[in-house]
């Protein structure tokens, strides 16, 4: 009967097209929808580029000329710089072609358009080259003598920061917008988990009432299941992982193997807390326990940065104890310790506190549903 | 008017999930506008970084390199700095980079070694880590410079203070920071909301009143298919206004008197003509739709699909090429490109472009509901 149950558990669940729409198409869709509004913004405001910069020559100025070719040759350069007029350089500005105008004469000056990275990165080039100016001037008028020195101080290429930070992750920060969404997939195999448990209580329908009285042991039937229910959500999260990591090229570290463990674990604790919204007493209807499922499984990946990076943040440095029972946050935390750290500690204390409470579901759960007995039906 | 006050009866019950839209959106707001969203800024201020600094030197010299960092950025303290706690500080981006000055930080200098004399942690090839850099070689060349010359440390270090206050003449284009204030963020974020709490309700309704055994009881009876048109038309309408008005008299209190100005009515009629897409689409797709646990995954892939291709949740700018081509062909772009050139008018601004913009949102309004009767046609010669 094991087996019976396994095959027809799976086969309700392929043809339950609100089950597929949740746990499948719903999280492709939202990945699909962020990855096109957000997959380039690390590219656009984070890394860095040459800065485009209209010049506008009022007066010759050869040292800042100088100064202003080093830094615009090579790999790494700093400024893209393009002569124009001034009218034509205010239209680049507002256009967006250029993100500053330099006038250069016997003063520099610079106007940009906004706030901007980019328009900060101008504005040091240019503090840095108007210090240097009075630092020699400074200089020549204090301590003649030094003159020399300080202008050969000045031709040295000054490199006072060591980079030591040698992650080799995906730095991108919104890559916990996809994490979320694996999280909020896994839960939603709730949905699943309430239809099962929903089906198998006599006093919410017939089919529940002809469970009830056949021969197979409820927790036979419960086992098959959630057997069943799993495994189909771990080939749908499967699936919807190697969308994302391969038609959508989201990067998601170098150790993608153990995510597979995550979708595992994750995927059952989603049913678990589904069985568990399915044997409460209240609500009793159908409309209210999905209700319940939703506003729970939104809440729990709300608090693991579905809509806002920050939120999971806050509450580790503020509640950490709800981060370690949220289920959402112990599914993103995972992601995120196996991108970031060259470690697997966090990773595994992460799946060790979700394997217990997938079995504290389960445990409490077929509590809840073991000899039930019904007055009337 | 049955068929209204029958439309009005099925409305009462989707009030909750209208209200729970709401909830949301106001939830939000308050938070955005928690976060101090200033407009008007006219003078230009330089990127603030959050840099930690770990002081092993704790000498005079470590002490006015701390001082200077602390001018126009904003020194944070880390609860522990182990390398653990500064990668997941530095991927939050609570903290642009922490800087770890050495022991011999004011002998280095001294002897005129500064090559990687700072340990820097930071995200290496972003603007921050970039700055930063500029920041700490900008100080620290001037200070060589100084000191090399023959000056003494706290001599040079006086100098390099007062070097580092001076800035080149910055101006910014138009008087304006280009940061967008609480109007255009309450009004933006509204676009996601009106789809859904549009498609939550109307589409309910439009599935029961298209109800077979409904809609044949009102085709038998004494009511006009003109009359039952009419006044479903009446009872969308009435969905549109009351939904304006929530979130005009909401915009009132969250946003107050600079609703009244040319900005503030350009923003209203705006949302308005977003609404009547919203309704338009809602008519569309309730011809289409008979299923009621249908609606909540139309509302959520239509309403998401449109928010996030069509710059609500994300600013157009940061979008690739190719999805802002794609962006065109929705309603959602040319309402956030309206507010965009809202945000930035000004008496002597051109109104066209944001006149155009609504006048392609009144086309997509005029094709869905063309879209919606068509399908009805179609319903009633099957």
């Amino acid at each position: 009967m094991f087996f019976h149950y396994f095959k027809y558990t799976i086969k309700t669940m392929l043809r339950s097209k609100d089950t597929m729409f949740w746990s499948f198409i719903f999280p492709v869709a939202l990945a699909t929808f962020m990855f096109a509004s957000f997959g380039n913004i690390y590219e656009t405001t984070e890394k860095t580029n040459p800065v485009p910069v209209a010049i506008v020559e009022e007066e010759t100025n050869e040292a800042f000329t100088t100064v202003l070719d080093s830094i615009s040759e090579g790999d790494d350069k700093l400024l893209i710089p393009t002569s124009m007029k001034e009218k034509e350089a205010t239209k680049a500005l507002k256009d967006e072609t250029v993100d500053g105008i330099i006038y250069v004469g016997t003063k520099v000056k610079l106007v940009i358009r906004e706030e901007s990275s980019n328009a900060t990165i101008l504005s040091m080039f240019l503090d840095r080259y108007v210090q240097t100016e009075e630092t020699i001037t400074s200089i020549m008028k204090n301590n003649p003598a030094g003159v020399p020195a300080a202008l050969e101080a000045l031709n040295e290429e000054i490199s006072s920061c060591s980079e030591a930070n040698k992650c080799n992750g995906n730095q991108d920060n919104l890559i916990t917008y996809f994490y979320a969404v694996f999280a909020m997939s896994c839960l939603f195999a709730a949905f699943n988990g309430v239809d099962r448990i929903f089906h198998l209580q006599a006093n919410q329908g017939s089919l529940g009432q002809r469970r009830g009285v056949a021969p197979t042991h409820k927790s036979i039937i419960i086992l098959a299941e959630f057997i069943a229910s799993h495994l189909l959500q771990f080939v749908i999260e499967i699936i919807t992982f190697l969308y994302m990591w391969k038609v959508l090229g989201i990067n998601f570290g170098e150790k993608i193997l153990p995510v597979f463990l995550i979708l595992y674990v994750g995927s059952a604790c989603g049913i678990a807390l589904g069985m568990l919204i399915g044997a409460l007493p209240k609500p009793t209807s159908a409309a209210g326990k999905i209700g319940l499922t939703v506003s729970f499984t939104m809440t729990l990946s709300v608090m693991a940065d579905l809509c806002a990076p920050g939120i999971k943040y806050f509450i580790e440095h503020n509640i950490p104890i709800i981060n370690r029972i949220n289920p959402a946050a112990l599914i993103t935390d995972a992601f995120y310790s196996l991108n970031i750290y060259d470690t697997y500690t966090r990773f595994f204390q992460n799946m060790a506190y979700l394997s217990v409470i997938t079995i504290l579901l389960c445990v409490i759960s077929y509590i809840m549903l073991r000899r039930n007995r019904y007055a009337s039906l | 008017m049955q068929v209204y006050k029958l439309f009005l009866k099925i409305l009462r019950s989707q009030l909750g999930q209208v209200i729970m839209y709401i909830c949301i959106f106001t939830g939000i707001i308050n938070l955005i506008s928690g976060q101090k969203v200033e407009e008007g800024e006219t003078t230009y201020k330089a990127v603030a970084m959050d840099i930690a600094i770990v002081d092993n030197s704790s000498s005079v010299a470590s002490k006015e390199f701390t001082k200077y960092v602390d001018k126009g950025n904003e020194i944070v303290e880390l609860e522990a700095y182990d390398s653990e706690t500064i990668q997941d500080e530095l991927f939050n981006r609570t903290v642009s980079a922490v800087i770890v000055i050495p022991k011999d930080y004011e002998n280095r200098l001294m002897s005129g070694d500064t090559k990687d004399l700072f340990k820097v942690y930071s995200i290496p090839g972003t603007f921050n880590s970039d700055i930063v850099s500029g920041i700490v070689d900008g100080y620290i060349g001037n200070l060589h410079t100084f000191l090399q010359s023959g000056m003494d440390m706290d001599t040079a270090l006086s100098q390099a203070a007062r070097i580092n206050d001076i800035h080149a003449e910055t101006t910014l284009l138009d008087n304006s920071t280009g940061q967008k204030g609480l109007m255009y963020y309450f009004f933006s974020y509204l676009a996601y909301v009106l789809i859904c709490i549009v498609f939550v309700s109307a589409i309910s309704i439009l599935i029961v009143l298209n109800k077979e055994t409904i809609r044949a009881r009102m085709t038998c009876s004494s009511y006009k298919l003109s009359k039952i048109s009419r006044e479903t038309g009446l009872g969308l309408a009435t969905i549109g206004v009351a939904i304006c008005a929530v979130f005009s008299v909401e915009a009132l209190i969250t946003i107050g008197s600079d609703m009244f100005t040319v900005k503030g009515v350009l923003y209203i009629a705006n949302m308005i003509i977003y609404m009547t897409i919203s309704i338009a689409l809602a008519f569309f797709i309730g011809q289409l739709v008979n299923k009621e646990n249908l609606v909540s995954m139309i509302a959520n892939i239509i309403g998401l699909g449109f928010s996030f291709l069509g710059g609500v949740f994300v600013p157009l700018e940061f979008m690739g090429e190719g999805i802002k081509k794609v962006a065109h062909f929705l309603p959602s772009f040319w309402y956030i490109t309206a507010c965009e050139d809202i945000d930035t008018y000004t008496a002597s601004s051109d109104m066209n472009t944001i006149l155009i913009c609504f006048g392609i949102q009144l086309i997509f309004a005029v094709v869905f509901f063309t879209a919606g009767g068509v399908a009805i046609k179609a319903k009633q010669a099957r």
